[in-house]
């Protein structure tokens, strides 16, 4: 069997048409492919000045009754595409436990206001969180607060603190899971969970106790 | 440009019909179970609209639009859980209907947008055998420059003639 022989002109240009074809195909593959990065929210919570600062009337955390608090909630999405945000307020104590960052499991705790709005990829949505306690009741040294959130009123029987110190306002970002249709606590990122959560403190205090 | 103009056009009538259509049956008061069950039935519309906006994006369409709707459909919704909880089910019940209207059309818009991102973006397939002709273009065109290039040198060759120098090798 004869091999074939090439001449110089024929093996030139069949490796200009090698190289040529597998650089324009690696352009089509990277122009399609999505570029793998980190993809995450940001929460945050801002004082009555819209900056990260007077969290707290005449910034002291002891809140009495009826005096309102003015914060702000904000979220950022890098998530790369149109994300549907729910973000929940709850109450907390010190004793009760708070999210667990590690396995993205939400705080036990009761929830007392819900935000949701569609975010698209750079979107950075605040909202107005104002929040004053109503009411007081004392169970011995556990005190038990009434709150009226964004004019909603909310009373959690279940969450008490000694001497009213250190209660907790909990706030966690939920994302929808798109297979099931529900809500879940954190999202996915690069295959694996991820969640934000923030929470600000304060003492509910009154006179009377 | 009239699309669009078109599709927000479409969107105030909806808005204006259904206020106008909830007005009108307004005047008859809602059952607490039946206000409970048009906020559900407006929590999974919500659900199904979202859904149907990231079908969209998948398709690399632009879904600004589609969202600013969205949201004011879960901002109707949240409005009619707050009157719901009030004691006022005709307000919730109207509140959610609007929220399933905008739903709605929100997923057939997704799926007008979606279908339409699909149909102009270049499939993968055609790209690579673009690609392939290209460089199979370059690669004849290379062929024929370099066999012309060769004749060209071999004519010069043989036009060449010897000259011999005085005094050169003497």
């Amino acid at each position: 069997m004869r091999a074939i022989r090439l001449s110089e002109d024929v093996k030139r240009s069949i490796y200009v048409f090698i190289t040529v074809t597998l650089i324009l195909w690696m352009l089509v593959y990277l122009s399609f492919a999505p570029t793998p990065k980190e993809r995450f929210f940001q929460l945050y919570a801002l004082g009555e000045s819209r900056m990260p600062e007077k969290y707290y009337p005449n910034d002291n955390p002891n809140i009495p009754v009826g005096i309102p608090v003015k914060w702000f909630i904000g979220v950022q999405s890098f998530m790369g595409r149109a994300e549907c945000v729910l973000v929940r307020v709850k109450l907390g104590n010190e004793t009760l436990p708070c999210p667990d960052s590690l396995n993205c499991t939400p705080a036990p705790v009761p929830i007392i206001l819900e935000f949701r709005r569609v975010l698209m990829d750079n979107e950075t949505w605040e909202s107005p969180l104002f929040w004053s306690i109503t009411n007081i009741t004392r169970q011995d040294d556990t005190i038990h607060i009434t709150l009226t959130v964004n004019d909603v009123t909310v009373e959690c029987p279940n969450v008490g603190a000694v001497h009213g110190y250190n209660f907790r306002l909990i706030f966690e970002i939920w994302t929808i899971n798109e297979e099931t249709g529900k809500f879940v606590f954190g999202w996915t990122s690069q295959g694996e969970r991820r969640c934000a959560w923030i929470q600000l403190w304060f003492n509910a205090t009154d006179t009377r106790y | 440009m009239m699309k669009g103009h078109l599709k927000t056009f479409l969107v105030f009538a909806l808005l204006i019909f259904s206020t106008v259509w909830t007005n009108a049956h307004a005047q008859t008061s809602i059952s607490r179970e039946k206000a409970e069950e048009i906020i559900s039935e407006a929590e999974e519309a919500l659900i199904a609209a979202y859904q149907a906006i990231a079908g969209a994006e998948d398709a690399k369409a632009n879904v600004s639009e589609l969202v600013a709707a969205l949201n004011s459909a879960i901002s109707l919704t949240d409005q009619a859980r707050l009157h719901y909880s009030a004691g006022r089910y005709t307000e919730a019940y109207q509140l959610a209907g609007q929220a399933i209207s905008i739903c709605d059309q929100i997923v057939v818009d997704s799926k007008e947008l979606r279908e339409k991102a699909l149909r102009e973006s270049p499939s993968i397939t055609f790209l690579i055998a673009t690609g392939t002709i290209t460089s199979l273009i370059i690669a004849i065109s290379i062929y024929i420059l370099s066999k012309w290039w060769r004749l060209r040198r071999t004519k010069r060759m043989l036009k060449m003639r010897i000259r011999v120098v005085k005094g050169e090798g003497d």
